[in-house]
């Protein structure tokens, strides 16, 4: 609602010209606040399957910690195997929510309210998942808080200069401002469900909230720290996936020690990211009937920007594979031969088709563009991107400059089980968190919805 | 002493945008007004300005906890020195990633308090009581005073009531 303000002219509220708003506002709260109601026998079987998957996960990693690392799949010269390939994916994937909500907030796109705070959601748990895995990687988790600085009796301090502690600094730097992010806006919609609850619900909810009343200055309080946070995140954002690039990019290691890698990494992860919000936002527009809310708009938006970022992405590729192959520099001429022609050449012309040739086809023609072509081209471009991380991660491993040194990977059980778990704990906690907690921002729908 | 409060409903917020104006060229502090909606009442200019020293902690966070980490990594790199690949001991940069964290990290606590600390949530104490808010229209509060009730009236309010303070 858009009035005026003591100074200023008067002025009516804002309405879409040409249209009549379909829902009011009060409508919109109570479908919203409605879809977090009832378990179907659909949604009750998909937290059991998820929940199953992600127990054996569970199982494969404490079968690791107990029998020791070396019985993951990784052995020399390929130390970094599917745990690496997953965190880079998934802390790839977390740019989606808020920096694709950051910046849609920052430039007061309108059509960001139904989006904003899915992909916030995504950001938090993907950060979740992907953390875990230098946990994982290390092999003896128990031991993880080595890397902290604090004063111990031993005198041991961690190496600073080393990229894995950045790696420390930057996750948890953005987990942290992910989760607030993620929280700020959702405390007038825990009010307002605290207001509709009674008993033990209520008390939570009130809780959370933190004593919400809707208040004028607490909304000018929220405003402002939204826009600061929004700023803020945004440089934290990038900072972390050029921090995860720095971890190949700092080691002298053929085709990994290049400057581009970190705007490289930084590409791939906001590409991926938008690819994994179409995707879920698609789900959940199935799901939870929302499709007066994420429509034909919002795919054919973020659709057009996958496309932007697919050719990006070509670009940074074209560049990274043309340098290298230019430079003819025997090292690295093997991987290159080996990612594109030989034992991983099918994965690579995969990984080209996914992130390049379908966006391009899908979204390129205009008339192809849909919510399925869109939704299609994001399941197609995450299958891309884990694809390119693996290619990043082992082939570069296996054939390492000295030619005596070569070996191969095969991922094992436990290195599988633990990838198809996370796929699991994603898919769950959005399960959760969508009965928990209203997907959509009910307080952003001031005008409520206009007729399509 | 405590002072009663009144509590008039406006139908959309431009109603209320419109009483506070009359009530603010009546004589009535800004200050003792207060707005409470399902929604932000957005408006070109703020409808009761507030200052706010959000950005100025943020960026004194910034810098406190930027130049701290920084401080604590210099001091421990002399203390334990570690040579890495020819680096020398302390370097400024293979710290400056961690600086730039811990001072993000540092703008985002700062912002989050001040958030917390200016919208009086999380255990303030309130002076004044909460109404119950309509699901579309805007409540506006002040402390009752002679004449007040029917200016608000006046003003458009589909109701005014006097509530008393909690406590």
């Amino acid at each position: 609602m858009r009035g005026h303000g003591i100074h200023g002219p008067p002025e009516g509220p804002r309405r879409v010209p040409g249209h009549s708003p379909a829902k009011s506002a009060s409508q919109v709260r109570e479908e919203i606040l409605g879809r977090m109601e009832g378990r179907s026998g659909a949604y009750l079987a998909s937290v059991t399957i998820c929940g199953a998957v992600v127990a054996w996960a569970l199982y494969a990693w404490g079968y690791q910690i107990f029998r020791g690392i070396g019985h993951a799949g990784i052995s020399r010269p390929v130390y970094w195997g599917l745990h690496i390939v997953n965190f880079v994916f998934w802390i790839g994937i977390s740019h989606a929510g808020t920096l694709i909500s950051a910046i849609l907030r920052l430039t007061g796109a309108g059509w960001r309210k139904p989006v904003t705070r899915a992909a916030e959601a995504i950001t938090v748990f993907c950060l979740m998942i992907g953390g875990l895995f230098p946990l994982i990687h290390i092999g003896r988790p128990a031991v993880f808080f080595w890397m902290l600085p604090y004063p111990n009796e031993r005198l041991l301090w961690p190496n600073f200069r080393s990229p894995l502690f950045w790696d420390l600094t930057a996750i948890l730097t953005y987990l942290t401002g992910s989760l607030i992010y993620l929280y700020l806006p959702l405390i007038p919609d825990l009010a307002d469900i605290a207001s509709r609850s009674d008993g033990f619900k209520r008390k939570v909810y009130r809780a959370l909230s933190l004593g919400w009343t809707g208040a004028d200055r607490q909304w000018q309080a929220l405003e402002r720290a939204m826009k600061l946070m929004a700023v803020l995140i945004l440089a934290v954002a990038v900072s972390v996936h050029s921090v995860v690039a720095y971890d190949f990019s700092m080691s002298v290691a053929p085709t990994w020690h290049s400057t581009i890698f970190a705007p490289y990494f930084v590409v791939g992860a906001i590409f991926s990211g938008i690819a994994a919000l179409v995707l879920v936002m698609a789900a959940l527009r199935k799901a939870l009937r929302l499709e007066d809310y994420l429509r034909e708009l919002h795919f054919v938006n973020l659709g057009k920007l996958l496309l932007l970022l697919s050719l990006v992405w070509f670009y940074f590729t074209f560049s990274e594979h043309l340098t290298t192959w230019y430079g003819n520099f025997p090292g690295e001429m093997r991987v290159l031969a080996v990612r594109e022609h030989g034992l991983y050449g099918f994965l690579f012309w995969t990984m080209v088709a996914c992130n390049f040739a379908v966006p391009l086809v899908l979204l390129g023609i205009a008339r192809l563009r849909s919510i399925a072509t869109v939704a299609a081209s994001g399941a197609a471009v995450l299958v891309g991107m884990w694809l390119e991380r693996f290619l990043i991660v082992v082939p570069t491993l296996a054939t390492p400059y000295l030619p005596a040194a070569a070996g191969g990977y095969a991922p094992s059980w436990i290195e599988l089980s633990i990838t198809a778990g996370t796929f699991a704990a994603m898919i769950l906690l959005y399960l959760l968190f969508v009965k928990a907690f209203p997907i959509i921002a009910i307080w952003e729908y001031d005008d409520g919805i206009p007729a399509r | 002493m405590t002072t009663a409060f009144l509590h008039a409903e406006f139908g959309s917020p431009e109603t209320a945008a419109a009483a506070v104006e009359s009530l603010v060229s009546a004589g009535v502090s800004p200050g003792d007004i207060e707005i409470y909606s399902r929604r932000p009442v957005e408006t070109e200019s703020p409808l009761l300005p507030r200052r706010s020293r959000m950005s100025l902690v943020a960026v004194l966070s910034a810098i406190a906890a930027g130049s701290g980490a920084t401080a604590l990594v210099f001091w421990i790199q002399r203390d334990y020195p570690l040579v890495t690949g020819g680096m020398p001991v302390t370097s400024g940069w293979a710290t400056a990633v961690v600086t730039f964290e811990v001072t993000m990290a540092g703008a985002i606590f700062g912002t989050l308090c001040m958030m917390i600390r200016e919208a009086g949530l999380a255990g303030s104490r309130r002076r004044a009581p909460v109404p119950d808010l309509p699901d579309e229209g805007v409540i506006v509060q002040l402390p009752r005073a002679e004449g007040l009730a029917e200016r608000l009236a006046g003003a458009g309010a589909l109701r005014v009531e006097i509530a008393e303070p909690p406590g």
